[in-house]
């Protein structure tokens, strides 16, 4: 083991409320280590409704929190243009649904006060055959119909782009390294024991630890004999390769819950459900049940969601705080800055609940804790300060594409994840050939991501760069990508074969459970191309 | 601000609401929408492309079809169906991939094992990569 290095805080969790307190810290000028044990928002920051939204449900219980949501909405999408899209929501209303229109207008009445934080459009009320010319897929049954705006976001580049920047401002930022133990000296937390990416031990010392490990935090908490107790729900996503309109659609789910069509940027996502969780949480499993439920949502007001091929599903499980009695969807998705000093656990802070829609606010709010603890007198300045690649406007897409001989449609994807680093991203390598080209994604900003990006498996790519995120679902890309990955990270024949055979099957878990008889068509293409074999 | 509060405001609300629908005839607000999401290219889908689309959008990226015709324009055939089909919102600042070319698209779809209609996909491609004269 090495000689233990030396920060000011050290951050467990590598989701984008941990990324987000890293940045915090680094631009008030900390010293940080941030540790992640899997990839950079790979637990519940990926598995969330890709949504920076302002909470118009919480108009039931609190205005403030709306308020406050869509404020620092606004400031996410001000900080992080290139990575949000707007999507704009229809809200059908059937004859019998609880809320007749007008109740749905006044809702959205009010949230209009709040959506101007977030430069968002007001809401608009159409008639049934408005609707429909519209969305011409709405159920005949329809009244009317009113419409919202929200932001869509892409949250493993959200995540990465706050590590990036920390890592700029001087921060240590490592994946695939987990915290093992918690060093204590007298009731006092001074350090982490860690396993790094090639399974060497080490150590770090810290004046303050922050626990930001989402529905781990308990098991983190643990390790310093700390009780964090939280209630965890688990949401699923269905994930479908194209853009099925684009307005997105809302609608109740048999329970009366809103389940929501969202059209992102290239795919589509129906979601969520939300059930308490007892599970193991690094093991979540998709139950054909739930996608039955999800689809039996939708399909009420978007009669032929079950002629679209879905391509995957997502579960993730939301770290929210505990509440007895509460059914899942009434608990808050409030948060809470803990600091363990009153438990025999000194300089260990955790930050546990909370929503992707509110991590900045959350970020800033445990790096104040943090900075009281160290006596550190600094303001924070995330709300302002871009994220990398949106200090200016990009380039137009076509003009890029023409001069680096790739489709215009593969600049702008690309734009979106790198903002104006794009064209240096394309610089790399030395080669413009698409290896993904559902995405697509070029050769070169695959080899970028390995160099640049801490890709080390072919799952970092799919979350770095959206690697067989596309309709071939990885049977075309993944023998390839593992190839132009393996050269960069020196692995040999059998590493990459075993590498492109892990991903698929991750990929396959995913699929199984919403697998129609053209993706049935798709797993024969791909056995016969010996895409399993390799 | 309690929940109790929330409610009795929320209540406040839907009655100034409905005095206001009492007292106010709405205007139509169909084209209004429209041109607010023209900017951001969401635009809706023509009826029979909502029919065709599940059938458009079951590309399995074999190959196939590229077999059986050339480009079109810039792109790929099956790169039409999987790539360019997934992003509606990102064709007009795309349109310039889909310029020239004019592949045998009823050949590449006789080709096709899951039966994407390739030439509806073409159609639909190409009418939403239109730019409009604001942007020209």
């Amino acid at each position: 083991m090495t000689a233990p290095s030396a920060h000011d805080v050290i951050v467990i969790g590598g989701g984008v409320t941990g990324a987000g307190v890293a940045r915090d810290l680094s631009l008030r000028g900390l010293s940080v280590l941030l540790l992640e044990k899997g990839d950079w928002g790979a637990g519940t920051s990926g598995s969330s409704s890709w949504m920076i939204h302002g909470g118009l449900r919480y108009l039931e219980f609190d205005w403030d929190t709306t308020r406050l949501s869509c404020i620092d909405a606004g400031n996410i999408v001000t900080i992080a243009r290139n990575l949000v899209s707007r999507i704009a929501f229809i809200v059908p209303v059937l004859p019998h649904d609880v809320n007749n229109i007008e109740r749905v207008e006044t809702a959205l009445e009010i949230y209009d006060r709040y959506q101007p934080f977030k430069h968002s459009h007001l809401h608009r009320r159409l008639t049934a055959e408005e609707a429909r010319q519209v969305e011409p897929g709405l159920t005949s049954e329809l009244v009317g119909a009113v419409t919202m705006e929200e932001w869509g976001v892409d949250p493993h580049r959200l995540v990465f782009a706050n590590v990036q920047d920390a890592v700029v401002h001087g921060a240590r930022a490592l994946n695939h390294t987990a915290v093992t133990s918690l060093i204590q000296d007298g009731g006092k937390v001074i350090g982490v024991r860690y396993r790094g990416a090639d399974g060497a031990m080490s150590e770090a010392r810290a004046r303050v630890v922050v626990n930001a490990a989402g529905p781990w935090v308990p098991e983190v908490g643990a390790m310093a004999g700390v009780h964090v107790e939280l209630r965890p729900a688990k949401g699923v996503h269905i994930v479908y390769p194209h853009r099925i309109s684009n307005f997105s659609i809302s609608a109740e789910s048999v329970d009366g819950r809103d389940l929501l069509m969202m059209a992102h940027a290239g795919f589509t996502l129906v979601g969520t459900t939300d059930d308490d969780f007892y599970g193991d949480l690094d093991s979540v499993d998709v139950l054909e049940d739930e996608v039955d439920y999800l689809l039996q949502g939708i399909e009420r007001v978007f009669p032929a969601i079950r002629q679209y091929r879905p391509v995957r599903t997502t579960a993730g499980v939301r770290p929210t705080l505990f509440k007895w009695r509460k059914y899942e969807d009434e608990l808050s998705r409030r948060h809470e800055v803990i600091d363990h000093s009153g438990e025999g656990a000194d300089g260990l802070i955790t930050i546990a609940g909370g929503k992707l829609s509110m991590y900045r606010v959350m970020a800033e709010e445990t790096s104040d804790a943090v900075c009281r603890k160290l006596g550190h007198q600094a303001a924070c300045t995330t709300a302002t300060q871009p994220l990398p690649g949106n200090e200016s406007e990009p380039e137009p897409a076509a003009a890029l594409a023409s001069r680096c001989g790739v489709p215009a449609l593969a600049v702008m994807r690309l734009q979106s994840r790198h903002g104006t680093d794009a064209e240096k991203v394309l610089d790399e390598g030395g080669t413009s050939r698409l290896v993904c080209r559902c995405e697509p994604v070029t050769e070169a900003e695959l080899i970028h991501a390995v160099r640049h990006e801490q890709v080390r498996t072919l799952g970092d790519a799919f979350r770095r760069v959206g690697l067989a995120s596309g309709p071939c679902a990885g049977a075309t890309c993944t023998a390839r990508a593992a190839e132009v990955v393996g050269r960069e990270l020196g692995w040999s024949v059998a590493r990459t074969r075993e590498e492109a055979v892990a991903f698929r099957r991750g990929l396959w878990l995913g699929r199984a459970p919403v697998l129609d008889s053209t993706g049935w068509a798709q797993e024969e293409l791909a056995l016969g191309a010996g895409a399993y074999r390799l | 601000m309690s929940r109790s509060s929330s409610l009795a405001r929320l209540a406040l609300a839907y009655t100034a609401h409905q005095v206001r629908r009492r007292v106010r005839r709405t205007a139509a607000q169909l084209a209004g929408l429209l041109a607010t999401y023209e900017p951001d290219h969401i635009r809706p889908l023509l009826p029979a492309e909502r029919e065709g689309l599940p059938a458009m959008s079951r590309c399995i990226l074999c190959g196939a079809c590229a077999l059986a015709a050339s480009r079109a324009g810039r792109v790929r055939l099956p790169d039409l169906a999987a790539g360019h089909l997934r992003s509606l919102d990102l064709l007009p600042a795309a349109a310039s991939d889909l310029t020239g070319g004019a592949p045998d698209l009823a050949a590449a779809a006789a080709a096709c094992p899951p039966g994407v209609p390739l030439e509806e996909v073409a159609r639909m491609v190409a009418r939403l990569s239109l730019v409009t004269a604001h942007e020209g």
